[in-house]
């Protein structure tokens, strides 16, 4: 009894279904379509007709597939004579019902562009939409990657089809870009499928996320784990590639907003010390807009922290090509702020490479002996003096740069207070033989000294230690008390104050008698911080008459565990005192 | 024989045929038309003038046209044909000395319209007309009406009732009166007992009358031209009806004629309404006249309907087809009214929707269809005639969407339909046609349903060469059936138009049942005069959905013309029966002289 229930009722199912669409097969319907302009008009309409009675995608698409056909007929009839645009409007039509079946991850790409072909802009809202809801349940990432294969196609079609539909074409963006950030959100993804993904975002709502993502990522402390800084460049030069391209028509805000994002980037490994290669770094440079190029380069300008040894080099290098960068850019203001910093510092970055602290001396053409003498005076700072053995000239410069330019060092400047007329400059260029060459810029130029090295100093800054996050370093201010040797082999005692002013250290020598009472004293005007176990004192100049005789003098010194200072004295006329002399703390500030 | 070589002989038979004329009498009845051409060259009305008579002349099939500019007239023309008329309608435009020695002396029935009657001396006008012209009528801005519009002799007065001239404000910022007030006022002779006044033209404001129609013997004088502002009451129909006095011929039937259709019937109109409107026929005994489209089509989703319903055959809709079915078993007749009733996917210059918008006119610009043409026509035709044809319905009239359509389109018309109905609109034009074949050789019935039949048509109609002369185009309505117009269309009148309640886009004149009920009555007195009208399913509707009805379906005011019509007398006939009884009634072709064709 069931079995022949379920047979009738089979057969009545079969019977039904067949009943519903009465429609010729497309070979059939293409035949009486082409016998003329009306059974043309005619087969239209039974597609209109029975379209409501298409209930499977496949039954649907053998008829959706003839209207390329059946367009060319209603062209070669001349059907639009009394029906105009009547296979474009059932396209449409049928578009409306069949986007339903349309799957944004399964459905190949060809197929879901024809029926783009057909669409109007109701039924690509419904494609969109539905789409939407579709990748929402997609976890695989081959799976995003061809329904965002096929959005992306979709949507440079829509740019052409529907130029006046902002609206629609925005939601292309939109739903594209979702798929690329649900991409994106997962942990699993290689660097080319993170730049691949942040190819297909076109929204800017969108990418604006993932840039201020990126933004609190820089913002984060990635010292432990530097290696996120690369993947961050990538990701933001990807980002500005897909920003300039024709199809994305980026804001203004957002371009900038990356900018910003290069910008912290770069001033990062800067001050983490983290080597960009040369691509990556002018890539990044790229992502700059002016603005930006200023932003980084009066930044730059202002870092306070002088790079280690080792980073030192590809510091200085970076920093300029940076330089030429602004300077292309017609920013020379800025070229010329960061400039100034950076060839001080090349020159005690670079200095150091090069071991270019310490005494030279060297003969001029009219065989005069003169003393070159170069010293640090802290990590960043580098001074000099020449003098000429006679003893009747000592030039003392505050400042030595490094020609970006042309190589080599040039001391110049002197302090305000010893008069307004500069100090005549003077060129120095290390040579792989361990000399150097001097050129007296202003009083014999082109005339070149080869000096050869006298002393060489010890580089006690090399072997500061940084205090850690818990401590604060070294309190050196108080006062000593020792003895110190001067050049001409004398001992005196003397008494040190060393107090800190605003980050800096700043002391106060005093020669004493035998009997301890103060004869005369010294003011060092310039000191570094001293939390490092080093302190390096110096003084701007003296008067002839003084020990210092009309240069600088230095007190350069590491600070020991008992808290005294023990060091030498360089002297800008004669050089380093060999000397050393320990002055014990005795008493706090 | 080679068409070129009939072309020649259709022109050359013509001229002579007029060479003929002047030496002896036709073998047939003929009338001279003799129009005013006038001497510049920028002035068409007198042409159009001479085709509206044509037109009503299509009602006397019996008779051949001559058709010419009175400055063409040569002696002895007048005395060549039972009838002259003469239409003055240019001011003062010098007559021939022959036509006027003519026309004074001929025994044949001669009558003159309007201007120039000045020109026979005043004892002329005497001997001829008894009367003596006096002066042209004026506007009388001094005695205005109660709505303040000036006066003139506006009515007029004819068996009894009053027709009346068109007079009315002009719309917009700078309103002008504009009104067919000018007449010839004339004086009769007090030994003029032979003269007739047939018709008097009254003053609506002094209530002063004067002669309008006046009638010595064999001669007719009208005091104006009665082509001027016509409308469903004007003094035009008086004319008409004294025409066959001028031709001294009988009604061709005595009863009166009724005519409704049942209007722009497309396969998605309410069925209920159809139903309701059919079944109110059948309850009053009035024949099924369908003005069917058979092809729906709303590009511009203005109509209320499905998606899907954008572009509907008839065959396509069952319940419509079921309707179509029982009607024709009722003994319906079917109208064809365009195939589309509108024009591809744009406003024309309504909605686009079928049966509101034009299908041969160029509705936005006013004139002609840029492609217009007989492809472009024919086109049309046989998509509908596609349609109807599934239907298994083959109409023998056709009715031009909003009566509007070329001079070519026309030309087509009347020679692939058997009878066509309602008004039309009218061209100076020329036409060159090739030789007439026989009459069903073009028909879109059903021995013509093939392949054969359409080229036929198309290789005939490629040889026409409408050339039309003057942009001017004036509309022309009927009281009665007319055998051949200039076109060749034999025309079922249409002359009491149709109910239309509100003013709106579509409808700048509205027109109610009473004002229809009341022409009906006053063209009692017209011999062979139709009650003709349509009317809209959609009026079914009630008031506040545009209709006329106190409920949905409500036939109420179809109805009460239905009756009201039967009261005065009017009966509706079997267009069918009329068709079959006047199935060979054609008016001979026009001849045209000097050179007008």
């Amino acid at each position: 009894m069931i079995r022949t229930t379920t047979f009738i009722f089979a057969l009545f199912l079969s019977f039904a279904a067949m009943a519903e669409m009465r429609l010729d097969s497309p070979d059939e319907l293409l035949q009486r379509a082409a016998q003329g302009k009306h059974q043309l008009r005619d087969v239209i309409n039974d597609l209109d007709q029975q379209l409501s009675e298409m209930r499977d995608v496949r039954t649907f698409n053998r008829y959706f597939f003839l209207l390329d056909d059946l367009d060319r007929l209603a062209t070669d009839l001349g059907l639009g004579s009394i029906y105009p645009d009547a296979v474009k409007k059932l396209g449409s039509r049928m578009v409306q019902k069949g986007v339903n079946w349309l799957d944004v991850v399964e459905t190949p790409k060809e197929e879901i562009l024809y029926y783009h072909k057909w669409m109007e802009p109701p039924a690509a809202f419904s494609f969109l939409y539905a789409a939407e809801l579709r990748v929402k349940e997609e976890k695989s990432l081959q799976g995003l990657k061809a329904a965002a294969e096929n959005l992306e196609d979709s949507l440079l079609f829509a740019d052409k089809k529907w130029t006046s539909e902002r609206s629609l074409r925005l939601v292309y963006r939109e739903t594209l870009s979702q798929v690329a950030v649900r991409a994106l959100a997962r942990t699993d993804l290689n660097d080319d499928e993170i730049v691949y993904w942040i190819g297909k975002i076109y929204s800017a709502e969108a990418m604006g996320e993932i840039v201020t993502s990126l933004q609190g990522q820089l913002y984060q402390s990635y010292a432990n784990d530097k290696a996120d800084l690369h993947i961050i460049l990538r990701k933001l030069v990807a980002i500005h590639r897909q920003l300039s391209s024709d199809a994305f028509g980026a804001p203004e805000g957002l371009s900038n907003q990356v900018g910003d994002a290069a910008v912290d980037l770069i001033l990062k490994s800067l001050v983490f010390e983290e080597r960009l290669s040369d691509d990556e770094f002018q890539q990044i440079l790229s992502v700059l807009r002016p603005r930006h190029l200023a932003s980084l380069g009066s930044t730059w300008a202002s870092l306070g922290k002088t790079p280690k040894k080792e980073f030192a080099g590809y510091y200085i290098r970076r920093a300029f090509y940076f330089i030429q960068v602004l300077e292309k850019a017609g920013l020379k203001t800025e070229a010329q702020s960061l400039s100034t910093v950076i060839t001080a510092r090349a020159a005690s970055v670079l200095g150091r490479e090069q071991n270019i602290e310490g005494s030279w001396l060297m003969k001029d053409s009219k065989g005069q002996k003169w003393r070159l003498v170069v010293a640090f005076a802290s990590e960043d700072v580098v001074i000099a003096s020449m003098s000429d053995l006679r003893d009747l000239t000592r030039r003392a410069y505050s400042k030595v740069i490094y020609d970006m330019h042309q190589g080599g060092y040039i001391a110049m400047d002197r302090e305000n207070d010893l008069g307004s007329d500069p100090n005549l400059p003077l060129r120095f260029v290390p040579q792989e033989d361990g000399t150097i060459e001097v050129e007296d810029l202003l009083r014999a130029p082109g005339e070149i000294m080869e000096a050869k090295r006298e002393q060489v100093f010890p580089d006690l800054l090399q072997d500061a230690v940084e205090p850690s996050d818990d401590s604060e370093g070294t309190d050196v201010n108080g006062l000593y008390k020792g003895v110190i040797t001067l050049p001409s082999g004398d001992k005196r005692k003397v008494t040190l104050l060393v107090t800190m002013i605003n980050g800096g250290a700043v002391g106060n020598l005093r020669f004493l008698d035998k009997n301890d009472k103060p004869t005369s004293n010294l003011t060092f005007n310039f000191g570094t911080e001293g939390k490092n176990g080093v302190l390096y004192l110096t003084r701007g100049h003296g008067s002839s008459g003084s020990s210092a005789g009309g240069t600088w003098m230095q007190l350069r010194t590491r600070v020991e565990k008992d808290g005294s200072l023990k060091g030498f004295a360089v002297y800008g006329w004669y050089g380093i005192v060999k000397t050393e002399f320990v002055l014990k703390k005795v008493g706090a500030k | 024989m080679k068409l070129s070589a009939l072309f020649l002989a259709t022109s050359f038979s013509a001229v002579l045929l007029a060479s003929a004329l002047v030496a002896s009498p036709p073998s047939r009845k003929c009338v001279n038309i003799y129009y005013d051409q006038s001497k510049d060259s920028s002035y068409w009305m007198g042409r159009t003038y001479s085709i509206f008579v044509q037109n009503l002349m299509g009602h006397f099939p019996e008779f051949q046209q001559i058709v010419s500019p009175v400055e063409s007239y040569r002696s002895g023309q007048i005395d060549q044909c039972a009838a002259t008329i003469y239409i003055g309608s240019y001011f003062d435009n010098p007559l021939p000395r022959e036509f006027l020695e003519d026309f004074q002396k001929t025994s044949t029935q001669v009558a003159w319209l309007g201007y120039n009657i000045w020109q026979l001396p005043p004892e002329a006008q005497e001997r001829t007309f008894g009367f003596r012209y006096l002066h042209l009528s004026t506007l009388d801005k001094e005695n205005l009406t109660a709505s303040g519009e000036p006066t003139f002799f506006k009515d007029v007065l004819y068996k009894g009732e009053t027709f009346w001239k068109y007079g009315k404000f002009s719309k917009g910022p700078s309103p002008e009166f504009v009104s067919a007030f000018e007449m010839s006022l004339v004086e009769l002779s007090e030994e003029s007992f032979e003269t007739q006044i047939i018709a008097s033209a009254r003053h609506n404001g002094t209530k002063e009358e004067a002669p309008y129609i006046l009638r010595k013997e064999n001669r007719f004088y009208v005091a104006d031209v009665p082509f001027t502002f016509m409308h469903e009451a004007d003094r035009y129909l008086v004319f008409a009806d004294v025409l066959f006095d001028i031709l001294k011929e009988k009604p061709r039937h005595d009863g009166k004629y009724a005519f409704l259709r049942i209007e722009d019937i497309h396969p998605l109109v309410p069925i209920s309404y159809l139903y309701s409107v059919t079944n109110t026929l059948t309850k009053h005994q009035v024949p099924i006249n369908i003005s069917l489209i058979p092809i729906f089509f709303d590009p511009r989703g203005e109509f209320s309907r499905d998606n899907s319903q954008e572009f509907v055959t008839m065959t396509q809709v069952p319940e419509f087809m079921q309707f179509i079915k029982e009607s024709l078993d009722q003994n319906a007749n079917m109208i064809w009214h365009g195939s589309t009733h509108q024009y591809l996917r744009q406003k024309n210059p309504h909605s686009g929707v079928s049966g509101d918008d034009f299908e041969f006119w160029d509705a936005i610009n006013g004139r002609p269809l840029a492609e217009d043409s007989s492809e472009f026509v024919l086109d049309r035709l046989d998509a509908g005639f596609y349609d109807l044809e599934k239907a298994g319905i083959y109409p023998e009239i056709w009715l031009t969407p909003h009566y509007q359509a070329s001079p070519l389109d026309y030309f087509i018309f009347a020679r692939v339909f058997p009878w066509n109905v309602g008004r039309a609109i009218y061209f100076n034009h020329t036409v060159k046609a090739p030789a007439p074949l026989s009459p069903r050789a073009l028909w879109y019935d059903k021995k013509n349903a093939n392949e054969a039949a359409q080229k036929r048509r198309s290789d005939y109609f490629k040889q026409f060469e409408v050339s039309i002369e003057s942009d001017k185009w004036s509309g022309q309505m009927f009281p009665y059936e007319i055998y051949g117009d200039v076109y060749g269309q034999r025309l079922i009148p249409e002359n009491l138009g149709n109910s239309q309640p509100t003013e709106n886009n579509h409808v700048v004149q509205p027109r109610s049942v009473r004002e229809m009920i009341a022409d009906a009555k006053r063209n009692l007195v017209l011999r062979d005069a139709w009650a003709s009208f349509f009317y809209h399913a959609q009026l079914l509707n009630t008031d506040a959905d545009g209709g006329r009805g106190r409920y949905p379906g409500d036939p109420a005011e179809l109805e009460y013309l239905l009756v009201e019509l039967k009261k005065l007398g009017y009966q509706f006939i079997d267009i069918k029966k009329f068709i079959q009884q006047n199935e060979q009634t054609i008016r001979p072709e026009p001849i045209y002289l000097s050179g007008d064709k």
